[in-house]
Formats: C-alpha cells, sequence, structure tokens
C-alpha cells in the first residue's frame, strides 16, 4: 500500500526541537517544515499537511467502554489523531475540528506518564494499544515510534503493547528487541469490505503476509474482524477471510482474535452520506443501542459471532476470541457465556496474555 | 378621485446600483414582512451564492432567514427553487414541510412527484414527513432500486387507496408498511414474540414488554387490574405461567446454530 507523504509539516514551538520533529525531518527530505507557536484547529482537511503538536491532555487513557456492554479494559496510548486511510465507517470523520493527520511531539511526556502509570501498580498487567485514535503503523515509517515504544516495552515487565493496523507497515519492528511483550495486531474484513470501505488500506492479502512476518520475527500476534459489516454473502466472504488468516499464521502465535459488528455514533451516518456517497452499510438494519450508537439488531450481530466463534474453534478451540463492546445475553447466544462467570473480559484477557506470551505480574517482585 | 390606490410611492434607483445591494434591501425588506413561504425562501437563498462571498451567507444570510448552516443546506435550497411549477405549486399551499421538502430537493422528478402527492394526502406532521421519506431513500438505496418503485409497491398502493381508512389510519399503515421494509429481521422478530406471548395464554390483561428493538435485558410486564381481588388473580395467573417454563423460550437468548455458509 502507499505510504501518505506529508508535503506541509506545521509543528509547535514547544515541540520544535525534539526527537519526534527531528525524526521527521530526516524521512520527509522535501516537506516543508514550518514552526508556530500553536497549532489552531482547522475546518477543512488537508491530507499533505502533517501536524505535530504537544498534547497536553492524559496521555494514557482507559478505553472508553459504556455500563451495558462489557470492556476489555484496554488502555489507549494516546500518541496522536486522525488517520488517512478513509475508511468510509471510521468514527474520525466526526473529529471535525481536528481533521489534520496530526502526532503529538512530546514524546518525553508520553514515556514520562507511561512509566508513572507502569509504576503505580506492579502487580497489574497493563495491555496498552495506541490504535485507537489513529492508525499505529500507518505513520511509522515517517516517526519510527515503533522504534522506541517496541524496546520500551520490552522492559516492561507488567505491560504488553498492542500495535493495531491496517497497513503492512512493519519494516521498522524488524530487529527490535521486543522482549515478547509486543503484539502486532490486524483489523481485518472480508474482502468485499475492504474492497469497498477500505480501499486505500493493505489488501487483506498484505496485512496476512504482514503478520506472518511479524510472526517469523517472534512477535506475537492478534486480529480485530471489526467492524463486522452486514452484506449478502457475508458468511462466504468472512469465512474466507478466517480460512486465509489460519492457512498462513499459526494460531499458537496469536493472543486473541476479537469480534465487533459495525455500530457508530448517529451523526456519523450524515458524514458517510456526504462522503462515502456509493457505501451502503450505514442502510443496515440499525437500532439505538444502550450506550446512544447505532447498533444492528441483536439477532444479525449474534449470528455474525456464532458463525465466526465456530470457525475460530474449529481452527484451534482454545483460542481467545472475545465480543467487543457486547451485552451479556449476546455473549450467553453466541459463547455459550459471559465474562462474569470467568472472571469479567478483562480477567479473560490477562489471562491469555499470561498463558501465551508467558507474562503474569501477579508473581513479579519488584527489586 | 375615483376607486383603487389613492398613490403610491416609487424609489427609483440608477443604474449605477450594483445587484448585490439592490438584493440586500429586497431581501431586508421581504423579512420584516409576514413569514416567508417555503418557494420565497428557496428563492432568496439560491440567489444568495451569486451575489454574496461564501462567508457571509452562512453567519448573517442564513440565519436571518432562520435557515440552519449545515452542509450542502445552499445547493439543497437551489435544488428546491428549481422544480417545476407544478410542485412548487404543492410546496406554496403548505403540503409539505420544509424539513421534508429539503429531503426530497435532490430525488429525480417522478420519485418527487409520487412523494409530494403522498404526502399531500396524508396530511402528516412534519416529523412523520421527515421518517417517511428518509425510510424510502434507505431502502431504495440499500436494495438498489428507484425511490418510485418503493412508493409503487403494490402494498403501498393498497394502503394510499384504501377507502376504508382515514388519513390518520393510511399514515400509520404505511409507517408501518415501511418500518416492516426497512427492518425485515427486526419486524418478523416482532410477529414471532407476539405469537410466542399469545401461545402461552395470559391473562388478557397481562402484557409482557419487551426491551425496546431487543435490545438488553429490560423486560416489563403490565398488568391492569380493578380490585385486589383481580389482582391476586392475574398475579397467580401470570406466577403459574412464568413458573411453568413456558417463558423461558420466549425470554432467554438460545444458543445459536453455526451453519455452514450457503455458497
Amino acid at each position: 500500500m502507499k505510504l501518505p507523504v506529508p508535503e506541509r509539516v506545521i509543528v509547535e514551538s514547544a515541540v520544535a526541537e525534539g526527537a519526534l520533529a527531528a525524526t521527521l525531518r530526516k524521512n520527509l527530505p522535501s516537506a516543508s517544515f514550518e514552526i508556530v507557536d500553536a497549532i489552531p484547529d482547522a475546518n477543512t482537511c488537508d491530507p499533505k499537511v502533517l501536524e505535530v503538536v504537544r498534547f497536553r491532555g492524559k496521555l494514557l487513557k482507559s478505553c472508553p467502554g459504556t455500563r451495558n456492554y462489557h470492556c476489555c479494559g484496554y488502555r489507549i496510548l494516546h500518541f496522536g489523531v486522525q488517520c488517512s486511510l478513509g475508511c468510509s465507517y471510521c468514527i474520525l470523520q466526526a473529529y471535525l475540528n481536528q481533521p489534520n493527520l496530526r502526532v503529538f511531539g512530546n514524546l518525553d511526556e508520553i514515556f514520562g506518564e507511561l512509566s508513572e502509570n507502569l509504576a503505580r501498580d506492579p502487580h497489574s498487567l497493563y495491555r496498552i494499544g495506541t490504535g485507537e485514535f489513529s492508525d499505529s503503523l500507518l505513520l511509522d515509517p515517517l516517526t519510527e515510534l515503533s522504534r522506541l515504544l517496541v524496546p520500551y516495552f520490552a522492559k516492561a515487565s507488567n505491560a504488553v503493547l498492542e500495535l493495531k493496523t491496517k497497513t503492512n507497515f512493519i519494516e521498522n519492528l524488524e530487529g527490535l528487541d521486543h522482549g515478547g511483550h509486543t503484539i502486532v495486531a490486524w483489523s481485518l474484513n472480508s474482502s468485499d469490505i475492504r474492497k469497498k470501505e477500505e480501499p486505500f488500506a493493505a489488501t487483506i492479502a498484505e496485512r496476512l503476509e504482514a503478520a506472518r512476518l511479524c510472526a517469523r520475527r517472534g512477535y506475537f500476534l492478534a486480529f480485530h474482524f471489526d467492524p463486522i459489516i452486514d452484506y449478502p454473502g457475508w458468511q462466504s466472504g468472512y469465512g474466507r477471510t478466517l480460512d486465509r488468516l489460519f492457512a498462513t499464521v499459526d494460531p499458537a502465535r496469536i493472543v486473541w482474535i476479537s469480534l465487533g459488528a459495525f455500530r457508530f455514533m448517529p451523526e456519523l451516518k450524515e458524514i458517510m452520506r456526504r462522503r462515502h456517497p456509493a457505501s451502503r452499510i450505514a442502510y443496515g438494519e440499525f437500532i439505538p443501542g444502550l450506550d446512544g450508537k447505532m447498533r444492528y439488531f441483536r439477532d444479525i450481530r449474534a449470528e455474525f459471532y456464532s458463525f465466526m466463534i465456530d470457525r475460530i474453534r474449529r481452527a484451534d478451540p482454545d483460542l481467545c476470541a472475545y465480543l467487543c463492546m457486547e451485552s451479556s445475553d449476546i455473549w450467553k447466544e453466541s459463547l455459550g457465556f459471559f465474562p462474569d462467570e470467568r472472571g469479567g473480559l478483562g480477567h479473560m484477557l490477562d489471562l491469555a496474555v499470561e498463558k501465551k506470551m508467558n507474562i503474569c505480574p501477579r508473581s513479579y517482585t519488584p527489586s | 378621485m375615483g376607486n383603487g390606490a389613492q398613490g403610491t410611492v416609487c424609489r427609483i434607483f440608477p443604474e449605477i446600483c450594483n445587484d448585490r445591494d439592490l438584493w440586500t434591501r429586497k431581501i431586508e425588506k421581504r423579512l420584516f414582512e409576514p413569514a416567508l413561504d417555503i418557494v420565497e425562501k428557496a428563492q432568496i437563498i439560491s440567489i444568495l451564492p451569486g451575489l454574496f462571498n461564501p462567508g457571509e451567507i452562512p453567519g448573517v444570510l442564513l440565519s436571518s432567514l432562520n435557515v440552519a448552516n449545515r452542509p450542502d443546506i445552499l445547493r439543497k435550497w437551489t435544488s428546491l427553487s428549481a422544480w417545476g411549477t407544478e410542485t412548487l405549486e404543492i410546496l406554496t399551499r403548505g403540503a409539505i414541510a420544509e424539513r421534508a421538502a429539503l429531503e426530497i430537493a435532490d430525488w429525480d422528478d417522478g420519485s418527487r412527484i409520487a412523494v409530494l402527492s403522498i404526502l399531500e394526502s396524508l396530511r402528516c406532521s412534519a416529523s412523520i414527513q421527515v421518517e417517511i421519506v428518509e425510510r424510502i431513500t434507505e431502502i431504495a438505496l440499500r436494495d438498489g432500486k428507484e425511490r418510485r418503485a418503493i412508493m409503487e409497491n403494490p402494498r403501498t398502493r393498497d394502503i394510499l387507496a384504501s377507502k376504508e381508512l382515514n388519513h390518520r389510519q393510511r399514515t400509520q399503515a404505511l409507517r408501518e408498511l415501511l418500518a416492516e421494509l426497512r427492518f425485515p429481521r427486526l419486524s418478523s422478530r416482532k410477529k414471532r414474540f407476539s405469537l410466542d406471548v399469545e401461545s402461552l395464554g395470559l391473562p388478557p390483561r397481562v402484557r409482557i414488554i419487551p426491551p425496546p428493538a431487543f435490545e438488553g435485558n429490560n423486560w416489563k410486564m403490565e398488568l391492569s387490574f380493578t380490585g385486589v381481588e383481580g389482582l391476586r388473580e392475574i398475579l397467580a395467573s401470570a406466577g403459574s405461567a412464568a413458573m411453568s417454563g413456558r417463558l423461558d423460550h420466549v425470554l432467554e437468548p438460545q444458543p445459536h446454530q453455526a451453519k455452514d455458509e450457503q455458497d
């Protein structure tokens, strides 16, 4: 897939001398760099611009779960905002006041906050990811952030890093000392949906090939079928992607697979209609969920999950598969149990890390 | 002096006066007169882009006309002002609400004429009009059909032509039909649920109400009674239905039978 190459980099003066700005200058020799005091919010997206700011908010956040649906309890390392992959269903399109690609240049503060948090509770496992407000690896060839994060987590005895991506930009991961603490994760979909709704992301074949290479380099893997989308022939489409996944990657390297049916904030519908007029996915059978988001009618979700879980269990009955933001009744119907029966979803995922990655902070004694 | 006007004040503007100034005066004057109808509003808004800078339009002009500044709004009003005389007359008669008119601004002529005639005959509220046009659009886009085909569906025609139903009942029947077409799986679940509850043989004054769209676990039971004795009877009867296990099938999700894909 094609790397976005910004032609203009706007840098806030507070981070202009930092390591990130220096790396960007090295990797973008033909881009113009402009230093400003503060980057104001913008109304329109300029795809040629990359913004480097000093982010002043919380850099490590909890996953924004809601009361009525089971949340994985993952933590988000906030390193930037926006994505240029342009997937039709992406919630980032609704971030209207910050439409440009933006990364945070205050790396010292990011790592400082991370260390402070990890030291606070050395006996808890921190599952931390960077792929919530952006794609974890989309800008990595330019920022080389993975070269800092992966070795950092290798030394963090009570944390694992999950890099979630729809790209195949894994070059920087080669040769890093990951210490078995980094999970490289791909968002997967059926090929039909990939072509129509994720046209600028890597193909499924490219993603799976990248996963295979990462596994060969000793990384653990994860996969997220999210959003699962209803369309005529979805069983065949998603079934084929699962077949290709298990034909390419040894299930023993996979820490977890998550499943999430398409859901969206109501305001996204109008944005999708305007920006992606050819997309039909907003016209599925969506009903208002208990968290205010639009969700497929429950029977449709249960059917998706039951089908996928059955196929995953056929490949590896012990593989940790979970539902992202789903209710107990859907869990019960699709998996035969709900998370509270097994100590909660967070606990289930901690156990998967312990079992597959052999990381167990409960038994760790700080020196 | 005979009948008729006593006289009139004429204001003559010199030739050098520009269109922008003339239109500004005309719009300002018109705004202080009785409320504009939808066609007048459309005609004024369609002129704005040619006379004013894009920056001036939303803040000053649209807000004076009580028009929310939404993406595409100028284009929609401009398309609306370009409709044919016949459809503009329907708008002038107030047969269709402004919000619904904007929703159908981009429709093809045939579909627009068809929906205007339906909405005029139903005489329903603005929010129901918007619901109807949105449902038609979404069903048509989802199924790759023309909007007109949804309105020409035999079931739609039967409802609209029914002599037994008044306009309120026709509106309700059309809304139910469009809901069924738009949400087929949910509709069939609702029907199945009604049949299942019926088969429980609960007393007629007991209702089981599922969570909205069957989402979540917040089920309700509604009892109506006239006295203590009546309440005791209903509770006993509802209680025995609940204890019999027949409710499990209605309320509890059954583990899904995984099926191989069809193709």
